[in-house]
């Protein structure tokens, strides 16, 4: 068993407070990783995990036991960098087995160690090699590789792909998700790159400016999230958020967003949202929940004409670019649906999708 | 090949202005050793430019007129431990400027100051505390004010500073105290500075004369540079013996240089540039 539990996590540097008493429990075996912009609080939070930051207030427990005042080399947790540390001056060999060496294990044991994790991660032809000799990726898998022989109870990853270009990143990512289905460790991993977050983490937890705003699986993030901000944070392009009001139609809800358009609110979330009407809200709908519909009947007060303004062409799909009230508003439609900026654009927003927040707050409703 | 020959064309004012300065700077030396191999007064004119009937007789004649090995031991034993407390103290106190502590750039300011304060100003003082601490006449006597120099503590700074502070955190984590990052990371990839310390250290140790003649009583504890000047007081046409001796006392610092030279000239130059 290994879990890591965090409670009322402060972090000051002199008086500016940096992480704001956060909570979080990560279960055996899970994989959490922690996301949001620079500067969020989410390293900090990381390195207290590791011992390498000390704790302003609050308690870190791994397992049973109260790590704060254990120095890192006493808290059997493994690290992965950023930029890798490997030591120069060793070979691969040594440097996945340094720190077997301090630890006590004989001689068979640090070879036995070494040469089953060089094996997981491809890496044996590599053992004599310097790490100046290695290609970015090789280094990486070296990193982890000095990770996985000490057989921890956690691993930590601050930001392990960020050095990599963005090929390798994709490859060495699907990596790290099978090493982590391979070895089963409680890991937690940092990185401001939500697609990584989306990829690999059973749980995400999205920081912003030193608290978190919502932790969950990579599903709820995307399709409920919490906060205006976790909804402009995840997914690529992001939420589109507009403002608007709430207002009561004839038989339910309906929300406008400019003169000419009001969307009716679906049955289901009409009791939610009722204590609302009259309200200033913000409305949000992903960009592939605005559905291309060329066809749409004219009489359908669901129906938004508005004309292109940008054009991406992706391959797969087309994001298209138009505003409402004044705001951008991207949809993700089919392949050549639009050709030319200029073209007029028919979309259905699909309200099943739609998320209503609080502006004041920026919590959901 | 065309424009690696148009640089070399291009260059050979700089080569050119470098051979004569160079010419110029081991002229002294070359006269030292032609001197020591053929006794010619320094004043003979013509001088000659080769040396005539070359033989080591004034070197035989310097190792035997005084007690050269003894000399020689002293300097060594002297210059050993002024290298081994240099590379030790150094390196701690270099890399203790590298991390953050309260007080750290008033450290620093001290330290700075200190090297503007010339070694004679304090040779009293010195010399007082080596003699309370009963160390006048004795090896370690000699060796203890050069145990340290800050200027060496900058050089181990400047090169622990080069390396990334994830390689020692990596290093904690794997288990290593603070002295075993220094022992096993740290000054493995300082090697230039490590050269540095132990060239720069050795030098000032063995040219050393002041300090040697203050606190130095007996023939037998004198290092080379005293003896040297024993060797001139006893011997009125000291010229080819002189200059052998000189020689002698010269050739193992040129030999700790020229093995170490490749690494101190990057010790020197370390923080320099990027990467």
């Amino acid at each position: 068993m290994a879990t890591v539990t965090l409670n009322s996590l402060y972090k000051n540097y002199g008086e500016t407070e940096v992480v704001h008493g956060i909570d979080l429990e990560v279960g055996h075996q899970e994989f959490v990783v922690l996301v949001g912009p620079s500067g969020c609080g989410k390293s900090t939070t990381l390195r207290m995990v590791a011992g390498l930051e000390d704790i302003t207030r609050g308690e870190i427990w791994i397992d049973d036991t109260c790590v704060n005042e254990l120095e890192p080399q006493h808290r059997d947790i493994a690290m992965v960098f950023q930029d890798y540390a490997l030591y120069p001056h060793m070979s691969v060999f040594q440097n996945m087995a340094f720190s077997l060496q301090y630890r006590g294990h004989d001689k068979s044991d640090i070879r036995r160690r070494v040469l089953a994790a060089a094996d997981i991660l491809n890496i044996s032809e590599l053992l004599e090699r310097r790490p100046k000799q290695l290609s970015g990726g090789q280094r990486q898998r070296v990193a982890m590789g000095r990770a996985i022989v000490r057989d921890p109870k956690v691993f930590l990853f601050d930001e392990p792909l960020s050095n990599l270009d963005a090929k390798l990143r994709v490859s060495m990512r699907g990596e790290i998700k099978k090493l982590h289905r391979r070895v089963a460790t409680t890991s937690i991993y940092v990185t401001h790159d939500q697609v990584e977050a989306m990829t690999l983490a059973d749980r995400i937890v999205i920081m912003n400016a030193g608290n978190i705003e919502q932790i969950g699986t990579p599903d709820e993030v995307y399709s409920k999230p919490a906060s205006v901000f976790v909804a402009g944070f995840v997914g690529s392009p992001t939420m589109n958020l507009l403002p608007a009001e709430l207002t009561a139609a004839d038989d339910g809800l309906a929300v406008r967003l400019d003169n000419d358009i009001a969307l009716r609110i679906p049955e289901t979330k009409r009791q939610r949202y009722a204590n609302y009407v009259g309200q200033p809200v913000v409305f949000g709908l992903r960009p592939e929940n605005i559905l291309w519909s060329p066809n749409g009947a004219a009489q359908n007060d669901a129906l938004i004409r508005r004309t292109a303004e940008e054009i991406e062409p992706l391959g797969s799909d087309t994001l298209v670019f138009f505003s409402i009230g004044g705001r951008e508003v991207v949809g993700r439609l089919p392949p050549n649906s639009v050709r030319r900026i200029g073209e007029t654009v028919s979309v259905l927003p699909e309200m099943d999708a739609m998320q209503l927040f609080d502006p004041a707050s920026g919590k959901a409703i | 090949m065309a424009s690696r020959s148009m640089n070399n064309y291009r260059r050979w004012p700089i080569h050119t202005t470098l051979i004569i300065v160079c010419t110029l700077m081991l002229i002294p030396f070359y006269w030292v050793i032609k001197t020591s191999l053929t006794g010619e007064n320094l004043f003979s004119y013509p001088p000659a430019i080769l040396p005539q009937n070359p033989n080591p007789y004034y070197f035989v004649d310097a190792w035997y007129f005084v007690p050269f090995v003894r000399f020689f031991a002293n300097s060594v034993i002297v210059a050993g431990l002024a290298i081994t407390a240099n590379l030790i103290l150094n390196a701690l106190a270099g890399y203790a400027l590298t991390r953050h502590f309260a007080g750290k750039r008033l450290v620093v300011l001290v330290l700075l100051s200190s090297m503007m304060i010339p070694f004679h100003a304090t040779i009293i003082p010195a010399y007082l505390i080596t003699r309370e601490l009963g160390l006048l006449n004795t090896h370690l006597g000699l060796a203890l004010p050069a145990f340290s120099h800050v200027v060496l503590i900058f050089v181990f700074k400047a090169s622990f500073d080069a390396v990334p502070n994830s390689l020692i955190e990596a290093a904690r984590l794997d288990g290593l105290s603070e002295w075993r990052i220094i022992y096993k990371i740290m000054l493995p990839l300082a090697k230039p500075a490590v050269a540095t310390n132990i060239i720069l250290s050795f030098i000032w140790s063995w040219n050393d004369f002041l300090w040697p003649l203050m606190i130095i009583r007996d023939v037998d504890m004198q290092t080379l540079p005293l003896g040297l000047s024993t060797f001139q007081s006893y011997f009125e046409d000291t010229t080819g013996s002189l200059y052998a001796f000189s020689v002698m006392v010269l050739a193992p610092g040129l030999l700790v240089f020229l093995l170490a030279q490749k690494e101190f000239i990057r010790g020197l130059t370390s923080g320099a540039s990027k990467g």
